[in-house]
């Protein structure tokens, strides 16, 4: 077993962040190497980097011995490395052979498609995927399952020695599971080498060959079959410290149950979710990327339609159809997409801050030409928001500014529940500790209680009074002792190393109807 | 605040005078061309040929802010053109005005609701009340033209307050109007919102489907007006007043640095793309380019302006 990929010292910057930091892999031929790390450590980076989605900006990359340059994905594909990504690109319009010869059909006089030898090349490589469909079959109402093998059969097709796939098993059910890590096993007898990125930490045990852990863009540990094991993987994802950041956790939170949630549901994923939140409380709902955080967050906001759900305010059942709703019950809602979902890039930074309350700083709904730049400069100031002017462009703000802009919108309707979702995405440290500051602030006098997720569990720890971890669309568990609330205890919940507390919910059920009673 | 920062500022300030230089370009250009160009009696017939796109095209602007389209601006003008005649034709004559300006409004907000209730294309849905409306006008006026020699609203086309025609009057009352609803009241925040982040003015409580069901109300209430202005004009409707306004309307909001994907622009900048369309057409005629030619000339003048609106695109992407 040879080497067959080295990963050289590679440097990776986005604007704001170092992504990767002087990281060195190697690959073996035939091996299943896994990737861990928290959110951001920088797995998705150095895949792209050898996808050749992303350039890096120093470190080289050696195949078969032989430095190699990987500018565009078609090199990447051309050196025999193909990404199956987590968002499959099937086109449900063309058959699985088209789907499988995308670019580079088999060609008759050197014009006309020749669909024989099309359909004959890919039933082949089709069985050597075990597929269930053929190739002249339309990928119209494939199961997720099913576009990641003709993902899988399109990379064996290009005679691909090595396949990158980013948390395959993400959307799988347990059976589909099985049926990829059967396949996985035939490939490697192939001798196709495998980097898989996987956040359930059991399977990364039970089918790696060697696993590298990532944090923050640096690769921190490398696991030999034999000492492959969970504790481990975890100990390594985590373990940084919070010593850059300041502000003080109000450890002493009323009993006063400000707002509780009954038998949460969609349509698909997430399911029996009920908690309260107390006056003053700084509730953090965390779990992995996909595991229904942000579903449950939107669906408290109305944003998201749910099929079932009660909410109660103050002992009171409100209504929450839509946002319009909840801003009417005072439920200010912070999304984690800054330029996707909430601001408005093109108008002022004072547009920005009064959006919410316009109306009630207009005369009649008419407005002066500096009502809005008027109304801002009290968050501008507090919030200590830099900019030469309210009505500079949102677009030209930096992100942690961006941020406070976003957070002040919300601050301007006073809420008294505020939905945080990654209140700290893409801002700098600095920023960063200002808003921990601003949360604190906030929920000290009582009269605003915050749900806050957020992916850094940094973060969640030194935050959050009480903790709700949340795995595969529901409530898995509940840390409510702040000296309980370290990283290790939430990843064990989250990664599913830890078996669900469904006592949890149970008593949270039953604590919830003696509220009800009361009332 | 850097200096990076700063010239990003800058170059945004200059975006905002947006084609008006190239517009008084332009004027200087035919104006050494020709010297009748500059005559008070043309530069009043530019106005006065400019005051029915102004005022399509106002509407048209803040249908093109939230990111929409109306084609059926046209076909709304003749309708409403049609109803004005027919009712100045009976005892009720006074009530022509009001009456047309209705049926504008009504065809404008029956497309705010095909657009916002059924989430049709804007595209679409106007595509198709264009193609019904043109149908519609032409049976209100039995396949003809109502003529009234007598009308009572003749004024609106044809008479002066002062030296300006009462219908430049009204182009100028529909953009200072616009523009006051653009820039300084609730709702054309909203507006604006919702062009540029639909996502984001949902998750500010923000009920887009009012939105625009008003733009689309407006848009017709203001073809309704432009109908009004073009009868009293002519003395006279027919279905085939108003043919292809909408791509005048439509270039003219464009030229005026109004972004096609919403969210950027006013009607400041439409008044003077409206303006630079006329002078085109007055100017190339009266220097003498032959009809074919002013066609292809106006033609790449759109595409250039197009041209920039992507650059700007780009520069913000940046």
């Amino acid at each position: 077993m040879g080497v067959i990929l080295e990963v050289h010292n590679v440097s990776k910057t986005f604007p704001g962040c170092k992504a990767l930091d002087d990281v060195s892999i190697h690959l073996n031929e035939g091996e299943l190497l896994s990737v861990v790390g928290e959110n951001g450590a920088g797995k998705s980076t150095l895949m792209k980097i050898l996808a050749g989605v992303y350039t890096s900006d120093s470190g080289e990359i050696v195949l078969n011995g032989e430095t190699v340059k990987i500018k565009i994905p078609r090199d990447a594909l051309d050196l025999g490395i193909s990404l199956i990504p987590q968002e499959l690109s099937v086109a449900p319009n063309i058959t699985v052979a088209e789907n499988l010869f995308m670019g580079r059909e088999p060609l008759k006089h050197g014009f006309f498609v020749d669909r024989k030898k099309l359909m004959d090349e890919s039933d082949k490589i089709l069985d050597m995927v075990n597929a269930p469909f053929r190739a002249r079959q339309y990928p119209r109402n494939f199961s997720i399952a099913e576009q990641q093998l003709m993902e899988i059969a399109k990379a064996v097709g290009q005679n691909s020695r090595i396949l990158i796939m980013d948390e395959p098993t993400a959307s799988l059910s347990e059976n589909e599971m099985e049926t990829l890590f059967r396949l996985i096993k035939k490939l490697k007898q192939q001798h196709i080498s495998i980097i898989f990125i996987s956040h359930r930490l059991k399977e990364v045990v039970e089918i790696s060959d060697r696993v590298v852990v990532l944090r923050d863009g640096t690769l921190v540990a490398t696991l030999d079959k034999h000492e492959i094991n969970e504790k481990d993987i975890v100990t390594h994802m985590v373990g940084r410290t919070l010593s850059d950041y300041y502000g003080e956790a109000n450890t002493d939170v009323s009993d006063e149950v400000i707002y509780s949630v009954h038998n949460l549901a969609d349509e698909k994923f997430i399911h029996d979710v009920s908690f309260n939140l107390r006056r003053g409380e700084i509730l953090a709902l965390t779990g992995l990327v996909g595991s229904g955080r942000t579903e449950i967050a939107q669906m408290l906001f109305g944003i998201d339609k749910r099929r079932s759900g009660d909410f109660y305010k103050s002992g009171k059942r409100i209504k929450i159809e839509n946002p319009i709703d909840a801003i009417k019950n005072r439920i200010g809602f912070l999304s984690e997409d800054r330029k996707g979902s909430g601001l408005f890039l093109d108008m002022s930074a004072a547009d920005n801050i009064s959006f919410n309350v316009m109306q009630q700083i207009s005369n009649h709904g008419f407005l002066g030409s500096d009502s809005a730049s008027k109304f801002s400069e009290q968050f501008i100031k507090s919030l200590r928001i830099r900019l030469s002017s309210p009505k500079v462009k949102a677009l030209s703000l930096s992100g942690g500014n961006q941020q406070k802009l976003l957070l002040s919108r919300w601050l301007s309707i006073k809420p008294e529940i505020l939905i945080l979702d990654e209140p700290t995405r893409g801002v700098d440290v600095g920023a960063k500790s200002e808003i921990y500051k601003i949360i604190f602030d906030l929920v000290a006098d009582g009269k605003t209680s915050i749900i806050f997720i957020s992916s850094e569990l940094p973060e969640v720890i030194w935050l959050a009074s009480r903790v709700l971890i949340v795995r595969d669309g529901t409530i898995v568990g509940e840390i409510k002792n702040k000296n309980e609330i370290t990283q290790d205890h939430v990843m064990q919940y989250a990664t599913g190393v830890k078996d669900p507390d469904y006592t949890f919910t149970e008593n949270k059920t039953l604590v919830d109807k003696e509220n009800t009673n009361d009332d | 605040m850097t200096t990076k920062d700063k010239k990003l500022f800058i170059k945004f300030d200059l975006q905002k005078f947006g084609v008006l230089p190239v517009l008084i370009l332009f004027c200087i250009m035919f104006a050494l061309l020709e010297p009748k160009f500059i005559s008070v009696n043309n530069i009043t017939n530019i106005f006065r040929q400019s005051a029915v796109n102004i005022i399509i095209a106002s509407g048209m602007t803040m249908v093109i802010l939230t990111g929409g389209i109306d084609l059926s601006v046209g076909s709304i003008l003749a309708v409403s053109a049609v109803v004005a005649l027919r009712v100045s034709l009976t005892p009720f004559s006074y009530l022509a005005i009001p009456i047309a300006l209705l049926t504008g409004l009504a065809a404008g907000l029956f497309n705010g609701f095909l657009v916002s209730y059924f989430k049709m294309p804007p595209f679409i849905a106007t595509l198709g009340m264009m193609t019904s409306l043109r149908g519609a006008a032409y049976l209100l006026a039995d396949g003809t033209t109502v003529i009234n020699n007598d009308l009572s609203f003749a004024w609106v086309g044809n008479n002066n307050i002062g030296i300006v025609p009462w219908q430049v009057f009204f182009a100028i009352i529909v953009i200072g109007l616009s523009w006051v609803l653009l820039r300084r009241t609730v709702l054309g925040t909203r507006i604006y919102a919702v062009g540029g982040n639909e996502k984001a003015a949902v998750f500010s409580g923000i009920s887009v489907a009012t939105i625009i069901l008003f733009v689309h109300g407006i848009s017709g209430l203001f073809s309704g007006l432009a109908g009004v202005v073009m009868g009293a004009r002519l003395y006279s409707a027919s279905g085939l007043l108003g043919v292809s306004y909408e791509l005048d309307a439509i270039a003219a909001v464009i030229l005026g640095g109004t972004s096609f994907n919403g969210g950027i622009g006013g009607v400041a900048g439409t008044l003077v793309g409206a303006l630079i369309i006329s002078v085109l057409n007055n100017g190339l005629i009266i220097i003498g380019v032959p009809y074919f030619w002013q066609q292809v000339i106006k033609g790449i003048v759109i595409i250039v302006a197009v041209i920039i609106d992507i650059y700007r695109q780009r520069v913000k992407v940046k």
